[in-house]
């Protein structure tokens, strides 16, 4: 309609369109809500953690009332210490997401660059993917395991020690989207017409990379969530009697015998629930960029 | 063939260099980590002298290219040295240990193998429909349970709840009595021996470490096996087995040989990832196996074990990825050229 000289067809086609329209925009909207959903449920969880008002001090036990079923006063229970299930739940989501995702964003700075050079033409890229895959013959979670075992339980470990897990994905995925883009028309059109091969990278390449990083980001996070967790269950990444999901778990996994499952199932489900909220958020970004292909 | 047996001659070749990258890896990460083994061995409170005798045994007083040569040479004679703590030669407790986590790393590799190929073929074939959501609601949900988390909520549900497995103590009953040692590898032994009873305890033992492990690898199998056959339904060939009139059993067989590329490296990848990924459920199961041997090396500082943990599971992932490789390049003649 924007075009005064045909009104007619103009007119018809919008006709014609509009359901199209209609049903495509309301398919993105579905596609954005999913991921919308995902980042609520993310920054909900970081947001109570860092300003809600708890029920009960998550680092002061309450001696009095010692592994005690979930009650109105105490909706998760109590653990064999008298520490709140739901305050340490609710306490530890600002310390485990982030650290999670501090992990992906190192990952990214490192392997995203490196994974630009190893799409280049050059001889030397051969033997930076065979390096990349020695590395990952590698039995990567128990190097994270010694990395934050020998220097120590601060959060800056524990992101090296995910950044080493998750660099040799990030490099192998974006050489690989290099590669099949680099074999495509206005690649080799904007080499014919002159552009040096680090404007073809960086101008034409780069742009078309975000959103698979995106989508690999966001998976990778949602590993780097169980990876905490896991280095939290043997004991490292935090000391107690700070709270955190794979400690609570570790922690909750000696009352089993007894029956009492609430100490060690409800940080399960809160993990559970993050990982549940990145792979959302991925599926999503993932369906958004297949329409946008189309 | 020809061309197959050249690349798998060429794979080949480069694996001693990639051995010896793995070993050298592990030694400079290791020989970088401060601490004084001497002080483990015999304690904080030895005096000076003992302090340098056991450095001295050691080789620690040597210089640092000198301790590098003679790892090296040992690792090359398949010698990973003895651990600090106990004194037993890493070699042999990995040579019992191995087979025990073998008991659940292939069960559960093939579980993750089956439930994932069909999870994901049904998600890929019927994308747009119910069971393509069902199906990724499914592997998203799966993915997000650690392992060691399913094992707990197992435990408690399965042993302690309606008494349905045994309590996870080990690979056998408490009360019941060990085979007769042959090799040390107690499933190996009990079947020597023919004890039937020893074998029904051990498999009674690995069915919740097995399932908690394979689910949730068998999420991640399901996921990469479904964006590929996705892609495969895309393809000409899949369109023209249309066209051609063929039923949809066998477009969809078609659809799954383009994908098995993919399917079969994915699976050497999750080998290389379940020899370290089991240890927190070995822990959790008492299971007498490599990983929680390893990951009690790794907390007490145990040098050599780690060491040793590294170079044998780096060395078999790396033999993995070749048979791989020639494997993928035997089915796929577009690797080979």
């Amino acid at each position: 309609m924007t075009n005064p000289s045909f009104p007619a067809t103009s007119r018809h086609a919008a006709v014609k369109l509009a359901p199209g329209v209609v049903r495509r925009s309301a398919e993105f909207l579905g596609k954005a809500a999913g991921t919308v959903i995902g980042c609520a449920i993310l920054a909900g969880l970081i947001l109570a953690g860092l300003f809600a008002p708890l029920p009960f001090d998550p680092v002061a036990p309450d001696p009095m009332s010692i592994l005690q079923a979930p009650s109105a006063t105490h909706i998760m229970g109590t653990d064999g210490s008298g520490f709140d299930v739901f305050s340490r739940v609710i306490d530890s989501a600002q310390r485990d997401i982030p650290l999670a995702l501090g992990g992906v964003l190192v990952s990214i700075l490192i392997g995203v660059p490196l994974g630009l050079l190893a799409g280049g033409r050059a001889r030397w890229t051969e033997g930076l993917m065979r390096a990349v895959e020695v590395f990952q013959a590698f039995p990567l979670i128990v190097l994270a395991i010694v990395i934050v075992k020998v220097s120590g339980n601060r959060p800056e470990n524990v992101i090296l020690a995910l950044a080493i897990v998750n660099v040799p994905r990030f490099i192998r995925l974006v050489r690989g989207e290099v590669l099949s883009i680099r074999e495509s028309r206005f690649v080799e059109a904007a080499a014919a017409t002159g552009c040096s091969p680090a404007r073809v990278t960086f101008r034409h390449i780069l742009p078309n990379v975000p959103g698979i990083i995106l989508v690999q980001s966001s998976l990778a996070a949602a590993n780097g969530m169980i990876v905490v967790a896991t280095l939290n269950f043997i004991g490292l990444g935090a000391d107690p009697p700070t709270a955190a999901w794979g400690a609570m778990i570790q922690d909750g996994s000696q009352y089993i015998p007894q029956g009492a499952w609430w100490v060690a199932v409800f940080p399960g489900l809160a993990i559970f629930v993050t990982v549940i909220a990145f792979n959302l958020i991925a599926d999503n970004i993932e369906k958004i960029l297949r329409v946008g292909r189309r | 063939m020809r061309s197959t047996l050249t690349y798998a001659l060429k794979r080949l070749l480069l694996v001693p260099f990639m051995l010896f990258l793995i070993a050298t890896l592990s030694f400079l990460l290791l020989a970088l980590i401060p601490g004084d083994p001497a002080v483990l061995i015999v304690g904080e409170f030895a005096d000076q002298e003992t302090l340098a005798r056991v450095r001295a045994d050691l080789g620690l007083d040597r210089p640092f290219w000198e301790q590098y040569l003679t790892y090296l040479a040992a690792v090359a004679q398949a010698d990973l040295g003895q651990s600090y703590l106990t004194g037993t030669p890493v070699m042999e407790e990995i040579g019992q240990r191995l087979p025990n986590s073998l008991v659940i790393i292939i069960p559960s590799l093939l579980m993750a193998v089956v439930v994932g190929t069909v999870v994901g073929t049904a998600g890929g074939y019927f994308r747009r429909g119910p069971v393509g959501k069902v199906t990724s609601v499914l592997i998203s949900a799966a993915q997000g349970v650690p392992p060691f988390f399913l094992a707990i909520v197992l435990i408690y549900l399965l042993v302690f709840t309606i008494r349905m497995f045994p309590v996870p103590t080990g690979m056998l009953y408490s009360s019941m009595r060990p085979p007769p040692e042959v090799t040390g590898v107690v499933p190996l032994d009990a079947l020597l021996a023919g004890q039937w009873s020893v074998l029904g305890a051990i498999t009674a033992h690995a069915i919740l470490p097995v399932i908690a492990t394979g689910l949730f690898l068998a999420s991640y199998f399901a996921k990469t096996v479904r964006t590929s056959v996705t892609q495969a339904m895309a393809t000409p060939q899949v369109e023209f087995a249309r066209a051609c009139g063929l039923p949809e059993r066998q477009v969809v067989r078609y659809a799954l040989l383009t994908a098995r590329t993919s399917v079969l490296t994915y699976t050497a990848v999750l080998f290389g990832v379940m020899l370290s990924a089991t240890a927190v459920v070995e822990v959790v199961f008492s299971w007498p196996g490599i990983g929680a041997w390893a990951l009690d090396g790794v907390l007490k500082g145990d040098l050599p074990i780690i060491q040793g943990f590294i170079v044998v599971t780096g060395g078999l992932v790396i033999i993995a990825y070749v048979v791989l490789d020639v494997l993928v390049a035997a089915l796929d003649p577009r690797i080979r050229h």
